[in-house]
């Protein structure tokens, strides 16, 4: 990938220009870090004229190479108010990928009533009047594009959410059905793409082909092996196709570690009706489907097609993470009315996981109470239309902390905690509390040692080991997110070697490098201290880097847990 | 004890749930699950050397018993195992 498009919002301009040497080598999650610490004014404020908003493919983009379709978006997060990389599955990277783009970064800002569209295609790259989109949702937004577009192309977007400039909001991208419901979720990036204005891109890669390989048949063969290789692991040729990411929903119940009702308890009563199993069964019977590829060439497929009570379809998934957030989170277990919700949050574009931690929050402080269904979705709509509540809650859970004196507020760098309770999970506690991200499990997801004991087994209520194997995922995880490489795909990584080397070999074959695991190691590191300069240089400290203290004081029944890891121990992640 | 069956465990033994009446270690216990529940149950739990497969969880009243005493665990009266096939999400 060659060029970066450079979007110049305030004077309408677009630039082309080939990527610069200090960005060569890089993609996905390691190229927009990169411009964000480079180009971005760490003290900006995120919304305004000098933040800019980077969405890049990785590496493998546009290629063969299964489950190649992550699309890295980055920025200067209003969420967290440090350096953000949000990855999205769905069909735009490799589409982006084709056309030769290795990113493009949106700068400055319109004035304010403007909205805009950006048409990506072989031959141009232009900015479009967006104006008849204004306060439209995402599934309307895609639905009038399509009928000028048609359904070939793929459609990056911001609903209300990102419009109204929500810390919580997401930046969705179609799936295969062209439905929105691929989301860059977390830290807030649509309210960026809401701050300069732009509501839409539009990728149309009509008439390019795959991208050279600079060893064809070296790359073919490393593609087929690490197809191979996917498809023999038992998680993810068997577990994740068939259950889906929900799986998990009974094995972290299970170990105590499930956050019910806002963190107050470590397993749910109702996770049989949540769960990963009576999900599939509800799609089947209801003539949904339950195995499903959110992006061609994805052999894992993880993903599934949700109906209605009336077999019309509603949603994707929904995945692990909104299923926990606005179910055991909210002591909800009614599975229509979490993907009732999840409609909604993909059609506004709000991160489920912080709307359903803002939620809990809310909950915890008497807005509503914990397992109502009803006031749940009602503080979604609010949300969605904008109100004075829905502005509060759009804005994450530590806003809705502040606005209603609540002080058990699940957070780290103010982004709220996913679906792992740290205090039974040490590891994963750590990742929380140290990665450059706000709390994030897909930094460093320690629960695969912890937990589901993939690719080695660290005993998850002891603090020994933590710290190591944290600082181990991160670095792997900064180097695979600039791959473009789903996350997924670690679980056989971890546990073959085979399929690390199959994936440095397609590297190879692709740019002509020769590149070993050690360089990916240290393309990993380079990673994460960028991102970690940024973070300095906004502001952020070793307090920073810190779990909530109740954490450390609240038990957590059925273990009684609760997080130990020391601070002196958390500020040794980064020594490398 | 109680012991519970997850994903496609639960289409094998056809049950998602069981009580059982037993004192013992997990090893018993399993050997006695593989008379129960037939030989599918047992190639799915153990390899063909005997070995409990990699990635198969035993989780006993919330932790793994590999953090127990491996299938030397001794399991009592009141304990609750949860037996989990190679599983991950996110």
């Amino acid at each position: 990938m060659n060029w970066i498009y450079r979007i110049d919002m305030t004077k309408g301009k677009v630039t082309k220009e080939a990527v610069p040497k200090a960005y060569a080598g890089m993609g996905g999650r390691g190229l927009t870090s990169a411009i964000v610490n480079a180009e971005v004014q760490p003290l900006c404020h995120p919304l305004d004229e000098n933040n800019k908003l980077v969405i890049a493919p990785g590496l493998l983009g546009g290629t063969s190479a299964p489950c190649s379709g992550r699309l890295s978006v980055g920025a200067k997060s209003p969420l967290t108010g440090g350096i953000k990389e949000s990855n999205s599955g769905g069909t735009a990277a490799q589409k982006l990928a084709r056309i030769d783009i290795a990113a493009i970064v949106v700068e400055g800002k319109p004035e304010k009533s403007k909205l805009f569209a950006l048409k990506v295609d072989k031959d141009n790259v232009k900015l479009l009047d967006a104006s008849e989109l204004k306060r439209l949702g995402n599934y309307d937004t895609v639905t009038r594009l399509t009928e000028k577009y048609g359904d070939k192309v793929s459609y990056i977007t911001i609903g209300q959410g990102g419009e109204m400039l929500m810390a919580a909001a997401s930046i969705a991208v179609t799936d295969m059905e062209n439905h929105p419901t691929r989301h860059a979720g977390r830290g807030g990036m649509g309210a960026v793409m809401g701050s300069k204005g732009l509501k839409a891109i539009i990728v149309d890669d009509a008439g390019i082909d795959r991208p050279t390989m600079n060893d064809p048949e070296a790359f073919k063969e490393a593609s087929r092996k690490f197809a191979q290789l996917l498809a023999k692991h038992p998680v993810t040729g068997e577990t994740l196709p068939t259950y889906g990411t929900n799986a998990l929903a009974n094995v972290i119940n299970e170990a105590g570690a499930y956050p019910t009702r806002n963190f107050s308890s470590g397993q749910f009563e109702g996770t049989g009706k949540i769960s990963g199993e009576i999900q599939r069964e509800t799609i089947i019977k209801r003539g949904g489907v339950p195995k499903h590829p959110c992006h061609p060439g994805c052999t894992i497929q993880c993903s599934r097609i949700y109906m209605d009570k009336d077999n019309n379809y509603l949603t994707k998934g929904p995945e692990y993470e909104t299923v926990w957030a606005n179910g055991a989170n909210l002591g909800i277990d009614d599975l229509d009315a979490i993907a009732l919700m999840d409609r909604l949050y993909d059609d506004y574009g709000l991160d489920t996981i912080e709307m359903g931690v803002a939620l809990g929050v809310a909950m915890e402080a008497g807005v509503k109470s914990f397992g109502d269904v009803q006031g749940a979705i009602e503080m979604i709509k609010e949300a969605g239309k904008g109100t004075p509540l829905g502005r509060i809650l759009g804005n994450g859970a530590v806003v809705v902390g502040q606005a209603f004196g609540v002080t058990r507020v699940p957070v780290v760098k103010r982004q709220g905690l996913p679906a792992y309770d740290p205090r039974p999970i040490k590891g994963i506690g750590v990742t929380y509390a140290t990665t450059t991200m706000g709390a994030d499990h897909t930094a460093g997801y320690s629960v695969a040692q912890n937990i589901l004991k993939i690719g080695g087994s660290v005993d998850p209520l002891k603090p020994e080991g933590q710290v190591a194997l944290s600082r181990n995922l991160q670095i792997a995880t900064a180097a695979m997110d600039c791959t473009g490489l789903c996350i997924f795909v670690a679980f056989c990584v971890m546990d073959v070697p085979e399929a690390m080397e199959a994936i440095i070999n397609m590297l190879n074959a692709r740019y002509g490098t020769r590149l070993t695991g050690d360089d990916i190691v240290e393309l990993g590191k380079k990673v994460l201290r960028t991102e970690r300069a940024f973070n300095k240089s906004a502001g952020f400290t070793q307090s920073d880097d810190r779990l909530p203290l109740f954490f450390r004081t609240e038990k957590l029944a059925p273990h009684n847990a609760v997080f130990d890891v020391t601070d002196e121990e958390l500020d040794t992640v980064y020594n490398f | 004890m109680h012991i519970r069956f997850y994903a496609t465990l639960k289409d094998i033994v056809g049950q998602s749930e069981a009580d059982v009446k037993f004192n013992g270690t997990v090893c018993e216990l399993l050997s006695m699950l593989c008379k129960d529940y037939g030989e599918r149950f047992r190639s799915t739990i153990f390899d063909d050397s005997g070995l409990l497969r990699n990635h198969i969880n035993l989780i006993v009243n919330g932790q793994n018993i590999k953090h127990l005493n491996g299938i030397q665990t001794i399991l009592k009266d009141n304990d609750v195992m949860a037996v989990f096939l190679p599983i991950a999400g996110g």
